[in-house]
């Protein structure tokens, strides 16, 4: 007994030593995958990049986007106390507001998984060469387009490239033009990569319009150049995807321009969230008070008389002697758990339109003049003809304000790129506007844990 | 056996055989001669008759029909009516005539007197009740007393054991059970992988004794700890049943995460992070420890030096506390039984305005910022009645709870064999509105044997409790500033009445809830084998399975129809397994000699395994099959777990002592743990720890009044391994929704593999006194705790893609102060006993190194020689008598007020000191205790968090009226505001200042009970959280805007028999 008791203990005791390496392999968790297994196969380098576009939703990002820039400019009212959308409707945002830390966050979180695609496919093997190349395409054109979204609410921002947190977590904010350069260097190289047909995971052709394509990409490419104000490249690009009429037309019934897979669309995301299609729909419609923000009615004056876009696009809630007009481009609200619509990002209008302003500042104006009443007759407005250059300009600017109403934040970038926000602003807001509102705060925390990042001026 | 009738005359030791119990006899007999029976009890027993014919000729003839009896029944029954006696002497059973045995009541008593662990007492003093028989027991615990009379009380004193009466009848050896005195310095002390007297102990420990625990009418054991241990700073996180209690032994060590210590019931870890994840706890997270019954506790051990927590390794960094149950005891069985039943309501409420006072409010608001009240920006004011009034910090959380808890338990054995069986129950309903509660049911039982030999020593004991919680989706104290004039909760047809969408009804948040369901099994084994005098093997090993599943429920009728709502469910399922083995081989010498050395060596592996899935239904058809996830349109997996912990330690500990004056001790532990990289997957830690008992030298001989006094000193390495696991890997989770049809993945965090232990090293010095004979025992402690190599979940700025990382910092924090804790039997006079105790802790934490703080991520948040508790903060100017609006200073003369650069005043937020003071007064059949806990804490965050700015549309404390409202006025509080900029901006600010902060000082009557002692019965009332006196600004200083702390007044009894 006693020998028997002393051998068992004095195994136990040995047995604990040896193998305890063995032991604390307790393996990964059977719910994840590391990074290798991640790139090791095109399947799940597919799934890893077809979450940023899902992401795109279901972070928000894109739905604020509109609803926040609408607010600070002059697409909606707010109906509440709700102190962060008075905030944003003042022009009165504190650095620590969360609805702009909100989209700053998750730009570059999307950012991060871009980057960490591109490294961990330039890491891998047994990915087959022709997903490789289309992934990396549509990576760098995601990462373009959160970067051209960054700067256009916040100015230079810092440029992330890589996923080392060690330098990513200590760097100063990059001019306007650097980031400029990194999305056109995106863009033009994404342009050689993605393919001219959508894609299905399976690396199949896809009906869809929920992954970039070659024309999504150039349309992209465009709608930078024409940020820049280089109007031949935004021309020539523009006239790339225009010139692709067997994929993409102006749809003749303006209610059915944002159901998925329109062939207006050139680039949707897919509605993924439960219970509603689109989480830009889901706010804009009211089914009661409006317990944020909601259209301010002026723009409804925009319209001419037998614009199909104000009866397709347009509609009201009714509270006792209250009425509250929203924007009714999306049909689908809170609850609709069938999926008919989803985000548009990029559609054929913008890019006529876009086109029309590209030529008109290269002083091709018939060229121009046509490509406007593209979209006016679209509307059933009538085509115009015979303007002035400069009344065929404000034309075209009043017409992206009423094509593109709660897209994007496509209005309140127009109002900053072409100098117009201070008259524009000063009159709606009066003294709330300053200058300096024009570009969002630096979240207030992103500068305490990074002294290298200047606040915006005014803050 | 025949002898002659003279030798009965012969004096005889008459020895009470216990033997002669295990004996068992039948006969039946009709109309016999007693002879005959003699002979029928000869043939069943060892025993043999001693007699003379005389006597027997003087016997009756016998009828009797004896079954199983023991012998002495046996014999009892045989003699009934006869006129003789007898008795036993060793294996001869003498008969004599009754008038001789009457003439030899002076007898001789031989006896012994043991403590609880069959030790025997030495020097006690053994007295005959009402004379002046009396001795003292001897160095084997044995006495001897001659001519006691038959019957009669033995009186036991001794200064380690509390006063024992037992009755002596016929028996002629008695062995005499006694408890120990719970003097400070004799208390066993359970200590890692072992136990010692506090006299030899030189490590830094508290000792909570379960009395102490279930005096209180608390579900939580740790919430029972507040204010009675020096250096375990215990904060309660709200007053909903079963909620999260923060528990901090000698101050934040670590940056970030993993301050918690480790705490082990009867050698198996319990979790410490809330079983129910955030999923299901809205509001109110839950405390694991609620799991555990107070009732089965028999101590409660807090270890805090490096000389106690070493020996833990990774995981004593935090401190250790040693639970340990209950266990069975020797003895006849002994059944106990509490049950108390009591009402609870919150200690403290916050002044709101009424309807009159909150419309003026509104109006002159809407006045001051030159705008017309509408429809849609003041309903209260437009649509509302404006007559109505509404008490909703009464109606929501103003409720009175009602407890009942019922404990039994049954403890019989024998020398040998013991066990413990209990059962409890406990149901606990809440404040708020609704039909809320907690409901526990347990049931445990415990088993030793110890073979005759004592050699082996087996204990098994196995627990259960299920703890099933009906709770609100969210803390119903987020409602209380509901306007006063709000709409009726209800329409005419019963439904939520959403007053066409103008207010959030708060009864949506009383019909949404969430119910949880935690089954907890403890089992554990402890056998422990002599192999060689002082050479002894143990193993012990547990098994910990926590199980928890439950829902939660948003029914349509809770919800606005406007809003197009979906009902919705939720669900979660998770269990936590931890199986634990630890084999550890001891050895020790204590001879004759003066050199006593204890040597333990062992081994720990440890398996957590987790596993989890949440997941969300939504489109039910109808709300009441929100409890069915198959009937739900959509499902949705939220979340999903499966985490795997491995942990496995070889550790040793050398203890030596010179005739228990000098101490010494040393242990060492490598541990390795799976929560880090291959790189940094072991570590080495240990300490050193040294004790001198002064008391015994001979200097102090001389004097009186020192009974006691020992100095100690330990120093050494402690680890933290709290960090989650898997954290070192690269790893991709799938996402719970698909993206053109396939699932998608996307990194779980950043990438960094490196990080390697923290370290805290920890020096204390300490002293134990004992002055007037043991009447006070005194001890102090001054710690040191420096923890270098900060691990900490390092914030980053979301450039980085997300906003922190698992990382080593090259950051200095030390924790140091001062531990007092004084025990007094103050008086001991007559009927009269008042013993009082008394703790004092004055905690200093300070961050003293950080390299490039300045142009860290960390910058704004800590200062270099200040506490990690500090704030940052605007510096308030007052209320500008022009625009009535708050001012601050501009510090860096920008000419506005910017963030951060103005906030530039520190204040210091930490518990400056904290303590408690106990009382127990007894009077004959009266005992009266009051525990009185007291914190120091010049700033703590104070109602304004809570609320939004006066003159919007949520009501405000009373105190808001002294307001600014014309120019020249200087007032506290800025102008009402309902929606200008400035305003709503300065008040943003204001709570960004010192306006946010009170002075949380308070002194607490924690606890106060009155029992009154009738027999085996004890009646009591109890009082928790009876008073507080505090100067704080807001609801409860210790809950700050959570639901306060409940005042619980409860009447019960206790029944031991």
């Amino acid at each position: 007994m006693k020998k028997i008791t002393v051998i068992i203990y004095a195994t136990l005791l040995v047995i604990s030593g040896s193998s305890c390496k063995k032991f604390l392999e307790p393996g990964e968790p059977s719910t994840q995958l590391n990074s290798g297994n991640i790139f090791a196969g095109d399947a799940t380098a597919t799934g890893a990049l077809l979450s940023i576009y899902a992401q795109l939703e279901t972070s928000l990002v894109t739905g604020n986007l509109a609803l926040n820039t609408g607010t600070s400019g002059d697409e909606f009212l707010v109906n509440t106390a709700s102190s962060i959308y008075q905030d944003l409707y003042n022009n009165n945002l504190v650095a620590g507001d969360n609805l702009t830390n909100h989209l700053w966050n998750s730009y570059y979180n999307l950012i991060y998984q871009a980057n960490s695609i591109l490294e961990g496919l330039a890491k891998a093997n047994s990915v087959s060469p022709s997903v490789k190349t289309q992934l990396a395409g549509e990576a760098r054109f995601l990462r373009a387009y959160c970067y051209f979204n960054l700067v256009n609410l916040y100015g230079g921002v810092p440029l992330v490239k890589s996923t080392d947190y060690l330098v990513n977590s200590r760097i100063g904010r990059s001019n306007v033009e650097e980031v400029y350069s990194l999305i056109v260097e995106d863009l033009e190289r994404a342009v050689t990569e993605v393919d001219k047909d959508y894609r299905s995971p399976s690396h199949q052709v896809s009906t869809e319009r929920t992954r970039a394509n070659k024309s999504a990409v150039e349309a992209f490419l465009a709608k930078v150049y024409l940020y820049r104000g280089n109007w031949s490249k935004a021309d020539e690009y523009a006239s790339k995807a225009i010139a692709q009429n067997s994929m993409y037309e102006l749809l003749v019934n303006p209610e059915e321009v944002f159901l998925k897979s329109s062939r207006e669309q050139l680039w949707q995301v897919q509605s993924v969230s439960n219970n509603m299609n689109t989480y830009i729909g889901s706010r804009l419609i009211l089914k009661t008070v409006p317990s944020t923000i909601y259209l301010d009615k002026r723009n409804l004056a925009l319209y001419e008389n037998g614009d199909k876009r104000k009866a397709a696009w347009f509609n009201y809630f009714k509270s006792g002697t209250d009425t509250f007009y929203y924007v009714f481009k999306y049909k689908a609200g809170v609850g609709a758990s069938i999926k008919t619509e989803h985000s548009s990002m990029l559609r054929l209008a913008e890019l006529y339109l876009l086109r029309a302003e590209a030529r008109w500042n290269l002083d091709r104006l018939s060229e121009a003049e046509v490509d406007l009443n593209k979209v006016r007759s679209r509307a059933g407005i009538t085509e115009i003809s015979g303007l002035t250059k400069q009344a065929l300009g404000d034309s075209i600017f009043l017409e992206r304000r009423r094509e593109l109403i709660a897209e994007g934040g496509s209005r309140w970038m127009d109002l900053k790129r072409t100098g117009r926000i201070d008259s524009v602003m000063t009159k709606l807001k009066g003294a709330n506007w300053n200058p300096t509102d024009a570009l969002y705060p630096i979240p207030l925390v992103e500068i305490q844990k990074n002294n290298l990042l200047v606040q915006n001026p005014g803050y | 056996m025949q002898l002659p009738a003279k030798n009965l005359l012969l004096p005889v030791i008459l020895v009470f055989s216990m033997a002669a119990r295990a004996q068992l006899i039948s006969f039946s007999v009709t109309n016999q001669p007693l002879e005959k029976v003699f002979t029928l009890i000869e043939k069943q027993s060892d025993y043999k008759f001693i007699y003379s014919s005389e006597l027997l000729a003087q016997s009756r003839p016998v009828t009797a029909k004896a079954e199983n009896l023991p012998l002495i029944k046996a014999l009892e029954l045989c003699f009934t009516g006869q006129p003789l006696a007898w008795t036993i002497n060793q294996k001869h059973i003498v008969i004599s005539s009754k008038k001789e045995t009457t003439m030899q009541t002076k007898r001789l008593l031989r006896g012994k007197v043991v403590d609880e662990e069959e030790k025997p007492v030495v020097g006690a003093s053994v007295v005959v009740k009402n004379s002046k028989t009396g001795t003292t027991t001897d160095d084997a615990g044995e006495f001897q007393l001659e001519d006691i009379p038959g019957k009669c009380q033995l009186v036991v004193t001794g200064v380690q054991i509390e006063t024992e009466q037992v009755e002596i009848h016929a028996q002629n050896t008695v062995t005499i059970r006694t408890r120990q005195k719970q003097s400070a310095l004799d208390q066993t002390i359970v200590i890692a992988y072992g136990s010692g007297k506090r006299r030899h102990l030189l490590e830094s420990v508290s000792k909570v004794k379960g009395s102490d625990i279930v005096k209180q009418p608390l579900g939580n054991p740790m919430a029972a700890l507040t204010g009675r241990v020096p250096g375990l700073q215990i904060t309660q996180g709200s007053g909903v049943p079963g909620s999260f209690v923060s528990i901090l032994i000698r101050g934040r060590n670590s940056l970030a995460n993993g301050n918690d210590p480790l705490i082990v019931v009867d050698g198996v870890p319990f979790p410490t992070s809330p079983i129910n994840t955030s999923f299901l706890s809205a509001g109110i997270t839950s405390s694991p420890l609620d799991n555990i019954n107070p009732s089965t506790i028999e101590s409660i051990e807090i270890l805090k030096d490096a000389a106690a927590t070493a020996i833990f390794g990774s995981r004593g960094a935090n401190g250790v506390i040693l639970i340990t149950t209950k266990k069975g005891r020797a003895g006849k069985p002994e059944v106990t039984i509490q049950a108390y039943t009591g009402l609870g309501k919150i200690t403290r409420s916050i002044d709101l305005l009424n309807t009159e006072d909150y419309l003026n409010m509104r109006r002159e608001a809407f006045r001051n910022d030159g705008v017309a009240p509408t429809n849609a920006n003041a309903p209260d004011l437009k649509l509302w009645d404006s007559t109505r009034y509404t008490d909703w910090q009464k109606l929501l959380i103003g409720n009175t709870a009602v407890i009942s808890d019922l404990n039994a338990s049954v403890s019989m054995g024998t020398a040998t064999t013991k066990f413990l069986l209990g059962t409890g129950y406990r149901r606990e309903s809440t404040v708020f509105a609704g039909d809320f509660y907690t409901e526990k049911i347990s049931g445990m039982m415990n088993a030793n044997h110890q073979s005759e030999d004592k050699k082996l020593d087996v204990s098994v004991s196995l627990s259960f409790l299920q703890n099933r919680s009906v709770l609100p989706r969210e803390d119903l104290i987020g409602y209380i500033r509901t306007a006063p004039n709000a709409p009726a909760i209800f329409d005419d047809n019963g439904r939520l009445n959403w007053a066409n969408s103008t207010w959030r009804n708060p009864w949506s948040a009383v019909m949404q809830n969430i119910v949880n369901v935690i089954e907890t099994w403890q089992s554990n084994l402890q056998a422990s084998y002599k192999i060689l005098p002082g050479l002894e093997a143990r193993l012990t090993g547990g098994f910990t399975s926590i199980g928890h599943g439950g829902r939660y429920a948003s029914p349509l009728a809770a919800l606005n129809p406007a809003n197009a709502p979906i009902a919705r469910a939720g669900f979660e399922n998770r269990s936590i397994r931890t199986k634990i083995i630890e084999p550890q081989l001891s050895y020790s010498i204590t001879k004759a000699s003066k050199h006593n050395i204890n040597l333990l060596l062992g081994s720990s592996l440890q398996m957590t395994d987790q596993a989890g899935i949440t997941m969300q239904g939504t489109g039910y058809s109808s709300d009441e099959l929100l409890n069915s996830i198959t009937a739900a349109a959509t499902i949705q997996v939220s979340t999903e777990s499966d985490i795997k912990y491995r942990y496995a330690a070889l550790f040793g500990r050398l203890g030596y002592d010179y005739e228990k004056r000098y101490l010494f001790s040393l242990s060492v532990r490598r541990d390795g743990s799976s929560r880090y990289g291959p790189a940094n997957r072991f570590a080495n830690f240990g300490a050193l720890g040294l004790g001198w008992v002064f008391s015994s030298e001979k200097f102090m001989k001389a004097q009186q009044w020192l009974s006691f006094g020992k100095l100690r000193a330990s120093a050494g390495t402690t680890g933290n391994d709290q960090i989650g696991d898997y954290q070192y890997l690269d790893l991709y989770r799938p996402s719970s929704y698909t993206y053109q049809g396939v699932t998608t993945f996307s990194p779980s965090r950043l990438f960094s593999p490196a990080f390697s232990w923290e370290q805290v090293r920890k020096w204390e010095l300490g002293m134990d006194l004992a002055v007037l004979k043991n009447r006070i025992n005194f001890s102090a402690n001054y710690f040191y705790n420096r923890t270098t190599n900060q691990l900490v979940s390092y914030p980053l700025p979301a450039t980085t893609g997300f906003t922190s990382v698992l990382r080593n910092i090259p950051a200095v924090i030390t924790n140091r102060g001062w531990e007092m804790e004084m025990n007094a039997d103050l008086l001991t006079r007559g009927d009269w006993k008042w013993q009082s105790s008394f703790n004092l802790t004055i905690p200093r934490n300070k961050l003293v190194s950080f390299e490039d703080l300045e142009t860290s991520t960390y910058a704004e948040y800590f200062v270099v020689g200040e506490s990690l508790t500090v704030v940052k903060l605007l510096e308030g100017e007052g209320v500008d008598p022009t625009t009535g609006l708050y001012r601050f200073r501009d510090i860096d003369k920008d000419g506005r007020i910017s963030l951060p650069s103005d906030q530039t005043k520190i204040i210091r937020t930490q518990v400056n000191l904290f303590g408690g003071w106990e009382n127990n007064i007894s009077f004959r059949k009266f005992s009266l205790s009051i525990h009185l806990s007291f914190s120091q804490q010049p700033f703590s965050q104070n109602y304004l968090m809570a609320f939004q700015k006066p003159g919007s549309m949520e009501n405000q404390p009373s105190w808001v009226t002294q307001r600014w409202t014309k120019p020249g006025d200087n007032a506290r509080y800025q102008r009402y505001t309902a929606i200008n900029n400035d305003a709503n901006l300065a008040f943003n600010y204001y709570k960004l200042s010192e306006g946010a902060f009170s002075d949380g000082a308070f002194v607490r009557l924690r606890n106060l009970v009155l029992n009154y002692q009738i027999g085996a019965v004890r009646i009591f009332i109890s009082a928790q959280n009876l008073y507080t006196w505090t100067r704080y600004k807001g609801l409860d200083p210790e809950t700050a805007n959570l639901l306060p702390p409940l005042r619980i007044l409860t009447g019960g009894v206790h029944v031991k028999f």
